[in-house]
Order: C-alpha cells, then sequence, then structure tokens
C-alpha cells in the first residue's frame, strides 16, 4: 500500500483506473461478472488507496484532473521565472540609490527571509506547485545575493560561487521533491566541476568552455550517480540525472567532431573530429541498448536524438554542397523511414514471443 | 524527503556561511595599508554607456580604460591584443606557458595557436614613461606632418594629414587613458618589489595570451617568433557608493560627454587591496586635466 513517491503513487492510481475501466468493459461484454460483495470490496479498497494517495501525494484521480495539472506545472514553471526574474530587476532599478550598508542587509534579509517563507508554504502546500514557486524565488535571491555582493565590493570573479548555488538548490530538490531545482542544482555542478579541470588544465577558469572535454568527467559522473544513490523517493530524479549526464557528453562530443581544434589533444584536427565522430555514433548506440535492457526510457530517447544528429551531421557535411537540396532533404526523409522500419523489426519478433508465449 | 529542521538548519547554514567567507575576503582585502593608491581621473575610470537593460540600473561603476603600448608603426593607440615585445618567450614562460616545442617544428604553430590565455599579474603604470613615449611619439608625427604640409602647399590631402596629426596629438595629451600595462608576471611579490612606487604603479590580476607571430619577406618564411598580448584584466569595473553619485548625476546631466571636454570632470582615488582587488576612497570633481 505504501508508495515511496508521488510518480509511483500516481502510476499505482493510474493502474487502478485502467483495471476499474478493463473490469466494466468486461462486464459489459459479458466476459466476467464479479459479486456483488466481491465488487464492494475491491471498491472500497480502492476508495481507501486513492483518498490516501491523494491526501499525501496529491494525485490526479482522472483524465481532467491530469490535464489541469499539466497546466498548472507549466503555469507554476513560467510564474516562478517570472517572479525571479522580477526580484532581479526589482533590485537592479534601486539598489544604486541606497547605501552599501543597506544594499548588504537587503540582499542577505531577502536569502534568508525567501529560504524561511518556502519551508512555510511548503508546510501548507501538498500540491507542490506554489512550494515549487517560492524556492526558485528563494534560489534566485540567493544568486543575487553573491553575484551583487561581487559588484558592489568589486570582487575578482571566482567559480567558488557555484558550489553554495549548487547546494542550496540541492537542498530544495531534495527537501520537496522539485525537479526544476534538481535541475538548477545540477547546472551549477556541471560548471564548477568543468572550470576546476579546466584550472587544473591550466587555464583560467572561465575560459572552461573553450575545451568541451572538461566536461566529460562531470558528465560520467552524472550519469553514474543514481546507480550509486538510490532516488526512488524522489520523482524522476534518477531520469534527470542520466538525461543531464547524456547531454553533457553529447554535446561536446558533437562540438568536437565539427570542431577538432578545440580538442586539448594535439594531433591533427581532422583526425580528432573523425575520431569523436565515430564515438557520438558507438557511444549513442551503445546508449540506445543499455536504455533497451535497464528500462530507461528517457536513455533510449536521448540516445536516438543524439544518433540521428550526428547522422544528420555527418550527412550535411558529405552531401550539403554536392546535392540539389531538394534531393538532400529527400535522402534525410528515406533514412528515417530507414530507421522506422528496422525498429518496427526489432519491435515485431519480441511481440511475437509474448502472444506464443501466451 | 528531508526532514524540516534539518533542511531548516541547513538552508540557513549555506546562506550565512556563504554571505560570512565572501565578506570575510573584502575585510581580509581591505585590512592594514593598501598596497596601492592612485587618483585617476575619467580617462581611466569612464562612466558606462547606458542601453537596454543597463538604463534600468541604478548602481553605477566605473569601467576600467587601460592600454598597451602599440609598437605598430601605424597604430600607436591600442589596447588589448596587440603583441608586447616585452612579452617575450622567457616571460612567456615564467607566466607558465609551455614553450619547449621548436617553433620551426611541423606542431609549432598548432600547438602554440591552441594555447589559452594564463591568468597573470599586470603592472599598470599610471601616467608615466610610457605615457610620454606614445605623448612624444605623436609630436614626432605632428613635425612630419608640418613638413609635408609646408613642402607641399595647396595639397589638401596633406592638410588633412596636419589636422589629424593634430587631432591625435590633443587625444594624448588630454582624452586617451594614461593607464599603460608595462609588465606581467606569476608572482606579486616580486613585482611589488620592482615597481615599488604605489602612487603611480598598480599591480591586477588579468590575463596573459600568446601569439606566434609569423615573420616573412619576399622569398617566404624567415622565422616565427612567440609573442604574448595582454587579453585583459579580471575586474573591469569598480562599483561606486551612493555617497558619491551626486557629482556623476551632475556630470551626466551637464550634456557634455568625455570627448568633447579637454578636462576630465571628476578624479577617482582608487585603493588596491591585498587581494588586488579595487575600492574607491574619494570622489570629487576636477580642476586639473
Amino acid at each position: 500500500m505504501n508508495q515511496s513517491s508521488k510518480t509511483s503513487a500516481q502510476q499505482r492510481a493510474d493502474q487502478i483506473n485502467a483495471f476499474q475501466n478493463e473490469l466494466a468493459q468486461l462486464a459489459q461484454d459479458q466476459v466476467l461478472n464479479l459479486s456483488p460483495e466481491q465488487q464492494r470490496a475491491i471498491d472500497n479498497y480502492h476508495h481507501r488507496l486513492l483518498s490516501q494517495y491523494q491526501r499525501t501525494f496529491d494525485i490526479d484521480r482522472s483524465q481532467q484532473q491530469k490535464q489541469l495539472s499539466i497546466g498548472m506545472r507549466a503555469a507554476s514553471f513560467l510564474g516562478a521565472l517570472a517572479l525571479a526574474a522580477s526580484v532581479f530587476f526589482l533590485f537592479y532599478q534601486f539598489w544604486g540609490r541606497l547605501g552599501t550598508s543597506s544594499q548588504l542587509v537587503i540582499l542577505i534579509s531577502a536569502s534568508l527571509l525567501t529560504f524561511v517563507g518556502t519551508l512555510f508554504i511548503a508546510s501548507k502546500d501538498s500540491s507542490g506547485y506554489f512550494t515549487k514557486l517560492a524556492g526558485l524565488v528563494s534560489f534566485a535571491c540567493f544568486v543575487l545575493n553573491i553575484t551583487m555582493l561581487g559588484q558592489i565590493f568589486n570582487i575578482t570573479p571566482s567559480d567558488n560561487a557555484l558550489l553554495p548555488w549548487a547546494a542550496l538548490a540541492l537542498l530544495f530538490a531534495y527537501a520537496f521533491d522539485i525537479r526544476l531545482l534538481l535541475v538548477a542544482g545540477i547546472l551549477c555542478i556541471i560548471a564548477f566541476v568543468s572550470a576546476r579541470m579546466g584550472t587544473w588544465g591550466g587555464m583560467y577558469w572561465l575560459h572552461f568552455g573553450q575545451r568541451p572535454e572538461n566536461f566529460i568527467p562531470v558528465a560520467l559522473l552524472l550519469f553514474a550517480w543514481p546507480q550509486w544513490v538510490n532516488h526512488i523517493r524522489f520523482s524522476g530524479f534518477a531520469e534527470t540525472y542520466r538525461i543531464f549526464g547524456m547531454i553533457t557528453l553529447f554535446l561536446p562530443m558533437l562540438v568536437l567532431a565539427n570542431w577538432g581544434y578545440g580538442s586539448y589533444l594535439n594531433i591533427d584536427s581532422g583526425v580528432i573530429e573523425g575520431s569523436y565522430q565515430l564515438a557520438g555514433f558507438i557511444i549513442s548506440a551503445a546508449a540506445i541498448w543499455l536504455g533497451i535492457r535497464k528500462h530507461w526510457r528517457e536513455v533510449v530517447n536521448t540516445g536516438i536524438t543524439f544518433f540521428v544528429i550526428f547522422l544528420y551531421t555527418k550527412f550535411f557535411d558529405w552531401w550539403w554542397d554536392v546535392m540539389p537540396k531538394y534531393l538532400f532533404f529527400f535522402v534525410l526523409a528515406l533514412v528515417a523511414i530507414l530507421c522506422l522500419v528496422i525498429l518496427k523489426r526489432v519491435r515485431s519478433p519480441r511481440k511475437t514471443k509474448e502472444v506464443a508465449g501466451q | 524527503m528531508i526532514k524540516k529542521r534539518t533542511t531548516l538548519i541547513t538552508g540557513l547554514v549555506i546562506i550565512i556561511v556563504t554571505n560570512v567567507i565572501a565578506l570575510a575576503g573584502v575585510a581580509y582585502n581591505r585590512s592594514g595599508e593598501p598596497e596601492a593608491i592612485i587618483e585617476l581621473a575619467e580617462r581611466e575610470l569612464a562612466m558606462p554607456y547606458r542601453y537596454g537593460f543597463s538604463e534600468e540600473n541604478s548602481g553605477l561603476a566605473l569601467t576600467f580604460y587601460w592600454r598597451t603600448d602599440s609598437e605598430s608603426p601605424y597604430n600607436r593607440y591600442s589596447y588589448d591584443g596587440n603583441e608586447q615585445s616585452w612579452l617575450n618567450k622567457e616571460k612567456l614562460t615564467e607566466i607558465g606557458f609551455d614553450t619547449s616545442l621548436p617553433l620551426d617544428g611541423p606542431d609549432a604553430r598548432r600547438q602554440y595557436g591552441k594555447m589559452l590565455p594564463r591568468k597573470a599579474y599586470l603592472v599598470m603604470e599610471y601616467d608615466g614613461v610610457a605615457h610620454q613615449a606614445a605623448i612624444s611619439h605623436q609630436q614626432n608625427k605632428l613635425a612630419e606632418a608640418q613638413d609635408l604640409f609646408a613642402n607641399n602647399p595647396g595639397k589638401s590631402e596633406f592638410e588633412r594629414q596636419l589636422e589629424s596629426a593634430q587631432e591625435r596629438l590633443d587625444a594624448e595629451k588630454y582624452k586617451n587613458s594614461r593607464l599603460f600595462v608595462i609588465d606581467a608576471g606569476p608572482d606579486k611579490a616580486a613585482l611589488q618589489a620592482r615597481y615599488a612606487n604605489k602612487a603611480n604603479h598598480i599591480i591586477m590580476q588579468g590575463e596573459i595570451g600568446l601569439r606566434v607571430s609569423y615573420e616573412s619577406n619576399k622569398s617566404g618564411s624567415t622565422g616565427d617568433t612567440l609573442i604574448g598580448y595582454v587579453k585583459g584584466i579580471n575586474i573591469k569595473r569598480v562599483n561606486i557608493a551612493h555617497e558619491y553619485h551626486a557629482l556623476f548625476e551632475q556630470v551626466t546631466n551637464d550634456g557634455t560627454n568625455r570627448y568633447q571636454s579637454k578636462e576630465p570632470r571628476y578624479v577617482v582615488k582608487l585603493a588596491i587591496g591585498k587581494r588586488g582587488e579595487p575600492w574607491v576612497e574619494d570622489v570629487r570633481p576636477s580642476a586639473v586635466p
């Protein structure tokens, strides 16, 4: 009966709804009719379960509620971004009219008060949408706090600021199950680790983006993290880590597949580009295989996306200048259809085996 | 989920400790005697040009205008990016670049071309030898233009050249920045010992880049040399506290800009602290160019 996260509770609720719909269909088709006692027992059990899930996780009990939830999520996200931007520009507009002491008091108080405010809202908000909004505003206030301190006192820019930002974002994420702030924390970690990799390589930290290989270690760390730390109680966290791990790995590879000059390696750029193109195909194919094996849908989808991007990039290199444009896009379409056919054939034997197994 | 009490304590610790560390760094930078105190005019610390979002920014930060001496005969006014002969191979090695690969090797241009700028301490000289050299150069150019004009009466192109030469000399005397980067190194203490005059030398963190300078003549390449350039300083702007804003509002409202007036409109007394971070000690209207 106990579910560990909103996602698993929602899955259970969807399962119950599907079961009820199928049971009604079976009764209508004269295949199965439960006795009144059995029907009553099942209904009471499901009603207790769904009520408990709604109280604890604020799940959607109907399709209409689901659609409204999607709308609320979008509104919450946009509202959070807009409010954070508003806070930033509000300070921007008025800070020059205040003395240094007042600026400091306002900056630090804003961070502390919005943080405490988020905790208070979280204690009252079962849906989580208002908590997400408040959490993002609090995070924005903290980022503003440290950034403005740097401007007021002319502090030398440092990547160290990324660490406390990551810490606060991750605290909100894990305390209130907010994926948006998990993403904010992950982005800060990506920037910090990559900047450190660059510094250890001898460059000034602000140039870390000019060596895309700086991102590869943190990409592997993010992808592996859910394997080391169980995230079953947090909705979508493991998937988020894996997606960002893959994006952080594939984007630099894509850049280096087209700009070998940016590599740390002191060899011919053409060789570097060819190697990263080949690696891109192999690793994205391996990701698809791994995702299918482990039932990680997000890994499969991300792997397919980047495989296609690498493939289309290669086609562009080979044919864009030599083919008429209509023919180029026609070839792309044919390749997409070929992929469909292959995936359908890969899927079909499994389907045949499942039916045979019955 | 994390317990509420743990969340509260952890969050408060993150926010408070981060602010304490940042402010402690500021206090350390400003502790004791400043490493340098220098008065820079509008030519060296210019007001921002407001556009877009910046028009709504009520804060004020002055931008450092610094220069490097250009050794090009065509352009004596240069900022970052111009190669400096004092940033030679020995200096670049001292800063931390790997200069061991022979320049005539097949991979030399690629390897050196890929090297990214490195952190270094930059020595900036204010109204010193470098600026006087820049003025002397423009005076020589003016003299040449005057000779050409005298020897080619009635030719408008020489008259225009003379006017340009005079404008460049005036700019050098009254408008161009007098802050020149004259040296760099990895060791701040060594630079401080070498440039002990705190009144017209300041040392700040910056970046040095490296290039291969291609030497060639009509018959082909005669040899490449490694040469460095000043990429920039890390602190590009200095915040002005609210107490000094009134003077700058007056300057903004008088309808002129810094290019129209021979005299700077304000002077800023700048202190440089232990971490090389500057702060403003005073701002006053300027009565002296």
